[in-house]
């Protein structure tokens, strides 16, 4: 049963790192084969769901990379697969035939494959490289067009703050080596010893809320919003920003047994979905206002994490999953057509395409939590939950589900207006307001079809959560019934959410003409509570400060001994050169010109004539003559 | 007085034969100086033998050896001068003067 699980991670992973490594070669096939390896995973995981196959392989002395398909992994793994095939279904619409398509399909297979193994693993070792390889492919993807210096940079962002938040999973396999977990099992981090079990379960909140894009961390999906609409659709739904919550679901009783983590968990998604969902609705382009409504939609999840509901995470997942994608592929085939992503500018933009704009409507619907659909369904199942755990969390989870109705209700209205008169000239407006990139292409069928099944299913989703008909999901997921929401709650939450959406669909035609004087705390929610410009001047500034002390200090301390250490070689070489060339070198040639002066002297006399000889031979005779006679 | 006569003819001899050899050109000339000279030096060595010390037969030992030197001097300066002339018709010894340093 375990070749099933090793078949259901190699189809993705090996698939997207041929067509990856293919690059433009097979750009005519690249979208045939990734989508065929997407459905062929699909099938996998539907397989893999109902076999619930085991496999593990030795990785390092005495930990195991461990992999399993149980009941919260199986419908993961569905879910992810499912939606991979449905972007990718979409994707050609997206990307013109002279993309790189090679690249765009390989890294959405092995994004997706990655986070096939992440919600797979049973130990550590597995899931921290899965968790490693989505960061990197969601990097290369958001900045897909990377001629384009922005979307760099946004990628860079996103990056380096996921992977910033990553660095706790390493603490985490750290603490728990330390704890006496030698085998890095998830299910074994609860019994890590004395303190280590906290700094285990801290590294993996801190990793598990970077991924989510929770409160101090969601800035970066912002930027995200730079990549390709497949890749946004994928990112924000069923992975990367589900990673975290589902590591926080699966690690519910490590968070339980430390005593702090829970409530801490529980709290910040909360709070993240009450404060991003005001940032929703703060923003004017439609892809920021779906990135914030991520954050937020991704909060109730991880507070379902906290309070210790399973089974109403999942299902929050899955139907902000369907939804989600849905609307985000609706958003980037707009962008991709009409070459904007300005509300404003988008009016009437249902009425031009009426199926895709059909499967925005229900998404949208969906995502303001609107009765009977599935998010208000697990929306209930949380706020349930949480209200047996603390009245402040349910108070707080009710007011984030009032918001999300309203950001959701303004999307959806500046969409359904009827089509402008002066449209060409919105478009232009819209245009410059964003620097789109235009496309001519209309939104093809073959973006149509995944939106409007990915829109039913966020419709109908709700139908296996109502409390009649929940038993099969939870059969599959292993949860208790303690957590079932009362009707009146139920009702409540309904009453809240179409309040607030009429409230909205009331204020957005006043609001709209008003004259646009921004206060400070709605500038303040537009630029996502100012989170990016506090990373900056609290992380980013100092390191970058320090980083330069310190190369300075490299460069004058360090470089510079070194520097003047040779620079002091290189003088007293020279000196001794110097010494040498006029010193010994000299008296050589001076014993050497003398001798040869010498030599020219005691060639004189020699002139070759006989007379000469014996003159000089009588005056040496009578030399010696005299000096015998003078000393004697 | 018979003595300083014959050390004054020694030195007769002697100084003709020099005189001899450094004004004259001619190769032959110059060797019949140093002739004069070496019999200048023979009578000398005769007469201090004969009247200095004449019960040793020493001085006529090294006078037999000087004039036998003399000959195969002689011999040697005349096939030398002959050599040379054949070779380069040179007679003088301004014209020889490859031994120039």
């Amino acid at each position: 049963m375990s070749a099933l699980l090793w078949a259901l991670i190699a189809l993705p992973l090996g698939a997207g790192a041929a067509l990856l490594l293919s690059g433009r070669r097979w750009n005519a096939l690249a979208p045939g084969l990734g989508l065929a390896a997407a459905a062929g995973t699909f099938g996998l995981a539907v397989a893999s769901a109902v076999f619930r196959p085991e496999a593990s392989a030795p990785l390092f002395a005495g930990v195991r990379a461990g992999l399993r398909v149980d009941g919260l992994s199986a419908v993961l793994v569905v879910a992810v697969a499912a939606v991979t095939t449905a972007v990718l279904v979409a994707s050609p619409g997206e990307l013109g035939p002279r993309e790189n398509r090679g690249r765009f399909f390989g890294l959405m297979l092995l994004f997706a494959g990655a986070m096939t193994v992440t919600v797979t693993a049973t130990t550590l070792p597995p899931l921290l490289m899965a968790w490693e390889v989505m960061g990197a492919t969601s990097w290369a993807l958001i900045g897909f067009w990377w001629h384009r210096p922005d979307r760099v940079r946004a990628a860079d962002t996103a990056f380096v703050t996921t992977r910033a938040a990553d660095l706790g999973l390493y603490l985490a396999a750290g603490a728990a080596m330390a704890g006496g977990v030698g085998s890095l099992d998830l299910t074994a981090l609860t019994g890590a010893q004395g303190g280590w079990r906290h700094v285990a379960c801290a590294g993996l909140v801190v990793a598990a809320l970077g991924k989510s894009a929770q409160l101090p961390f969601s800035f970066w999906l912002s930027h995200a919003m730079r990549g390709p609409g497949p890749v946004s659709a994928l990112l924000h739904s069923a992975t990367m920003v589900a990673a975290g919550a589902y590591l926080l679901l699966r690690l519910h009783p490590l968070l339980v047994a430390t005593g702090w983590a829970a409530p801490l968990v529980a709290w910040t998604g909360g709070v993240t979905a009450l404060a991003l969902g005001v940032v929703a609705v703060a923003q004017r382009a439609l892809k920021q206002l779906l990135a914030a409504s991520t954050s937020s939609q991704v909060g109730f999840m991880v507070l379902a994490a906290g309070v210790g509901d399973p089974s109403g995470g999942t299902l929050q997942l899955l139907a902000h999953a369907a939804a989600k994608s849905a609307l985000f592929l609706a958003a980037g085939a707009w962008l991709t057509s009409l070459g904007t992503e300005q509300l404003p500018a988008l009016r009437g933009a249902v009425r031009r395409h009426p199926l895709l704009g059909a499967g925005f409507v229900a998404g949208a619907l969906a995502l303001a939590g609107l009765p009977p659909l599935s998010l208000w369904v697990a929306k209930d199942e949380v706020l349930a939950a949480a209200r047996a755990q603390s009245p402040g969390l349910y108070a707080l989870g009710l007011a984030a589900a009032a918001v999300a109705a309203g950001y959701s209700v303004k999307a959806l209205w500046y969409v359904t207006r009827p089509l402008p008169h002066d449209h060409d000239h919105d478009h232009d407006h819209g245009q410059e307001q964003d620097g789109g990139r235009r496309g001519a292409r209309g939104p093809t069928r073959s973006v149509s079809t995944p939106v409007v099944v990915l829109a039913a299913a966020a419709v109908f989703l709700g139908v296996a959560a109502l409390p009649g008909l929940s038993g099969p999901l939870r059969g599959v997921l292993g949860g208790g019934q303690q957590h079932a929401p009362n009707p009146w709650e139920m009702a409540l939450s309904a009453a809240v959410a179409l309040a607030a959406a009429g409230a909205a669909w009331w204020w957005l035609p006043r609001s709209a003409h008003a004259p646009r004087t921004a206060s400070a705390g709605k500038r303040w929610a537009a630029d996502w509570l100012s989170m990016e410009r506090a990373a900056r001047a609290v992380l980013v500034r100092p390191a970058f400060a320090l980083a330069r002390a310190l190369a300075a200090f490299d460069d004058r301390a360090v470089d510079g001994a070194v520097h003047h250490l040779a620079r002091g070689g290189l003088t007293l070489a020279r000196g001794a050169a110097r010494a040498d060339d006029h010193g010994l070198d000299g008296a050589v040639r001076a014993v050497a010109a003398g001798c040869r002066r010498l030599g020219a002297w005691a060639r004189r006399p020699q002139t070759g004539l006989l007379h000469q000889y014996y003159a000089q031979a009588v005056v040496g005779f009578t030399l010696l003559l005299s000096i015998v006679l003078l000393v004697r | 007085m018979t003595f300083e006569l014959v050390l004054v003819l020694a030195a007769g001899l002697f100084s003709v034969g020099l005189f001899g050899a450094l004004s004259q050109q001619s190769i032959v000339m110059i060797m019949m100086g140093i002739e004069l000279m070496i019999g200048g030096v023979i009578v000398a060595a005769a007469d201090f033998w004969h009247f200095l010390a004449p019960a040793a037969a020493d001085g006529q030992v090294v006078i037999v050896v000087a004039v036998v030197a003399m000959a195969v001097e002689m011999a040697m300066g005349f096939a030398v001068t002959t050599a040379l002339y054949r070779a380069r018709q040179v007679d003088t010894t301004d014209m020889a003067r490859e031994l120039k340093g």
